[in-house]
Parts: structure tokens; sequence; C-alpha cells
């Protein structure tokens, strides 16, 4: 298998197998359009991408490589939140900035898997806690004045079934 | 024998409005606005320099369209207490494309039309769009039923079904449920009120987009015995609530129905053990339905002792949006389809 380089934007280099590489459809896009196959020393930049966050996401894509690829508008019935694998939930064991940083990468990356999975993880930090709660964890202003957020919240109550 | 069916018939009628008049008080705690004077606020203005507040992340930006995918993760049910963390989270809630999204994950094969956010918040919080008839196939007993009329040897449940084919498999409206009701030589009929009293945003949603209420049943005949069955529905609005069922009945009656359909099914003897979907499309309808009372009724046509009248089992009855599933085609075939106004209605 051929490899290509990946340059981090503080300007590290990584020699990937280029099948690994195309499970980004940025990258893989980026390969087809510049006509990028052959075994010329091309170097990839990735502006974008910091080299710890890259390693990173270069070890899932290299653990991952040989799954199905993502069915287009999936079939999967039900989409759960609590359907982590157990390597991936070991995988984002990392602190909330570096999850963050993942979650970002895998979008310019175009990385659906890697998007899904780490956002589904956020989702779960979320899930469970009361707004205060929620604020707290990811520092986020309270911006409501106190109508808006009793008018919030009477919109909220008229609206659950009892 | 004929006396004492119409005795047991009139004191089960008395009996049944005692219960009747004792269910019908309503928790009256309506502080909230209603239905009709209701309408959904504003999305709320953000300060130029506030704008990322709930985007940031402990600090590190994400784009709307990340948050809108973390949020479609969470259970649709408590989407709505996170509408009280920021302004951002609070528009974002309440608006289309999240709930866009929320229900492409979960029904990835039905079309996607752009409604407001709440008609997806009800169908995928609430019973309304799946089935708000409750004991449908009589694995409670008659739990939830109000038995009108019970004469003969009188309802009966039969698990799995007698003289006839077994309920189909794999079909929704049983919920992996194998028992029907069965009904006697006789009138037996009955009814369940499905109430939307608590349902404000139902109520809501219905006055002002008026989507189809979908009714079905399915019912058979034993394979030895004619019979008839008949399928009903009616609306009312929340007076329903003043009067019996008796005083609904009778033919001077002060409230009409908004609106009432029914189907009759006639089956001769040595035709019936197939299992048939009977179903009934209220495409329109007028303002404040309260009460929906679904009704279905049956008798065996050669007088048999015992239980050889019809069977029904599988009872439906929801709010459809043909923009977010269409109904199967079945429908639109046959004529079932009919117009019902209050003005123009015989009762």
């Amino acid at each position: 298998m051929p490899n290509i380089k990946l340059q981090s934007s503080d300007g590290e280099t990584f020699e990937v197998d280029v099948e690994i590489a195309k499970c980004s459809v940025t990258i893989k896009t980026m390969l087809e359009d510049l006509g990028m196959d052959d075994e010329e020393e091309e170097v990839v930049p990735l502006p974008n991408v910091n080299s710890a966050i890259l390693r990173k996401v270069i070890h899932w894509a290299t653990y991952h490589k040989d799954d199905p690829p993502p069915p287009e508008d999936d079939e999967n019935k039900e989409k759960r939140t609590d359907d982590i694998s157990s390597w991936d939930a070991d995988f984002l064991k990392v602190d909330q900035g570096t999850l963050f940083e993942l979650i970002l990468a895998a979008n310019y990356l175009d990385i659906k898997g890697l998007l899904d999975v780490t956002c589904k993880t956020v989702a779960n930090m979320i899930k469970g806690k009361a707004p205060e709660e929620i604020r707290k964890t990811f520092n986020i202003k309270n911006d409501f004045t106190a109508s808006e957020e009793e008018q919030v919240r009477k919109e909220n109550e008229w609206c659950e079934e009892k | 024998m004929g006396n004492n069916h119409n005795n047991a018939s009139s004191s089960s009628f008395e009996s049944k409005n005692k219960r009747l008049r004792s269910t019908s008080k309503m928790s009256n705690s309506e502080d909230y606005t209603p239905v009709e004077k209701f309408d959904f606020m504003e999305p709320l203005g953000i300060a130029e320099d506030d704008e990322t507040n709930g985007l940031c992340f402990n600090g590190t930006y994400l784009p709307e369209e990340i948050l809108l995918n973390i949020l479609s993760y969470i259970p649709p049910q408590n989407l709505l207490a996170l509408t009280l963390v920021c302004k951002t989270w609070c528009n974002m809630i309440k608006s289309e494309p999240l709930w866009m999204e929320v229900h492409k994950k979960r029904n990835p094969s039905s079309p996607r039309k752009k409604l407001p956010w709440y008609i997806y918040y009800c169908y995928h919080t609430t019973d309304s769009f799946k089935n708000m008839l409750k004991n449908g196939n009589g694995q409670e007993k008659f739990k939830h039923w109000k038995i009108i009329s019970d004469e003969g040897d009188q309802f009966q449940i039969e698990n799995p079904p007698k003289g006839s084919d077994p309920l189909p498999k794999d079909v929704p409206d049983f919920n992996g449920k194998t028992s029907c009701f069965v009904t006697s030589f006789y009138e037996c009929n009955k009814v369940q009120e499905i109430s939307l009293k608590e349902k404000r945003l139902l109520r809501y949603i219905l006055n002002k987009f008026m989507p189809h209420i979908y009714v079905s049943e399915w019912m058979a005949g034993r394979f030895d015995c004619g019979c008839v069955y008949k399928l009903g529905i009616r609306g009312y609005n929340d007076q329903y609530y003043n009067y019996t069922y008796e005083e609904l009945q009778s033919e001077d009656t002060r409230l009409r129905p908004l609106f009432q359909m029914s189907k009759k099914v006639l089956i001769d003897q040595w035709q019936g053990r197939a299992w048939q979907k009977v179903e009934i499309l209220i495409e329109e309808y007028p303002k404040n339905v309260a009460v929906l009372v679904f009704e279905h009724e049956g008798q065996d046509t050669q007088f048999w002792k015992g239980h050889y009248g019809s069977k029904m089992s599988g009872g439906v009855v929801r709010v459809v949006f043909e923009s977010i599933e269409p109904l199967g085609g079945t429908l639109k075939e046959t004529n079932l389809r009919r117009l019902y106004r209050s003005d123009d209605m015989d009762v």
C-alpha cells in the first residue's frame, strides 16, 4: 500500500497508508482533484489540525480502517446515543478540550464515523444534567432576562403532556 | 328470552352512565393559556457580543451545525428542558432544522417536510401519532372500555381467536398480542373515550393544521357463521363532559358530535375466517375537538348460542400528517374518504 504524507498545522508530517487517509472525505477529494494518486513525494497540508489531534485522528482511522463504509442515509432504525463501542469509549477518554478539537477535526476532515461518535459522547455529557449543570460544565453564560426565562419555562410546560 | 335481553341492556346502561359521570370529573387545574389563545414565541434576540455564547464549549467554538448534531442525539422528550441553558440553545431547540434531524435519525426512510418544530416534538414524545387507543386486543380484559350493549352471551376475549385464522403476524397494530374481542348473537357494542383534555399541544395542532384523524381495526368472523361488524369514530368539543353517554346517544340530544363516521362490514356464512383491516380517515373537521370516541359493534347473523359474532382486535386511533408519513394506497382507492362538517351531518 502506498503511503502519503499529512502535515499538521504545526509542521509535523505523518506518513499514512493512503487507504486509511481516505476515510477522510476531505483528503480523498483532495487526492482525486489534484491527481495526487501516484507515488510522488507529495505532502498534504492540513492547516486546521494540530499534530496532537492529527495523531489521534490517524490512530482512530487506523483502528477503524476495515469498518464497512457508513451507509448513505442509513437504514439503522433507531440511532442511539449509548451504542459507542468500548474501544471508542476508551479512545475518547480525553479532556474536554481534546474532545472538542477532535470534533472540529472530524468535521473539517469529513470523517462521519468519528464525528458521530464524538458528538454522541458530548450528548452523553449533556444527558441527565440540569441546565445549570450544563452551563457549568461547558462554561456557558445564562443570557436570559428573568422575563424571557419565565416565558420559555411557561411555553415548555404548556407543550408537555401530563 | 327477549325480555331478559332488554332488562340486561337497560341495567347495564344505568351502571355505565354512573361510571361515565364519575370519570367525567376531570382535573380542572387550567392555569394554562387556553389552546385557542395560545401562540408560540418568536426566536429570542441575541446581542451581537453574545453571539457565540452557547456555541463556545469551555472556549472552543463549535459551529451551529455541530451543536445541532449533538442535540439530535438527546432523547426527544428531554430536549425542551435544555432550552433553559441559554438563548442560542433555546432558539435551536425551538426550530425546525433540529427536529428534522431528530426525525431523520429515527425514521430514516420517511420523507422530511418543513413543519413547525412542535409537530415533530408531539410526534416523538406522545402517543398521538402512534396510537391513542388503549387495550385494543383485550389483553387487559375490558379496561379502558365502556360497554354499551352486551347482549346474547356478551362480549368475550379469545386468545387465540376461535374458529378464525390467528391474528396476522408482524402487524404493529397488535403490539405482539394474539387475543381479540368476540361478539355474540345479539348486539354487542362498546366504546373508548380518548380525552384530549391534557393534550394541549395536540389540540393546538388539530385546530391549526387539521391533520387527518385515522382510525382502523382488524375484524374477522368464524369460518362457520355469518356476522356483522361496525367501526365508528365521533369527535366532540369539551361540552361532552357535561352529558351522560345515554344523553349523547338520544335522538333529541343537544350536543351533536363535531364529526362522525362509521363503516359496516357484513360477512356471509363460510366467508369470515380471514382477518381484514377496516379503516376510516377523517380529513376535515371543525375546531376544538376535545374528545374522540372510538366505537365498535358486532353480532352474528344466525343467532347461534355462544360467541359466533364478529371478532375485533388491534384498534388504532392516531393523527396523521401525510407530509410526514404518507398513508398506504388502500384508503385512497376505496370510497371511504368523505368530508364531514358539523352543519351537514345526520345524527
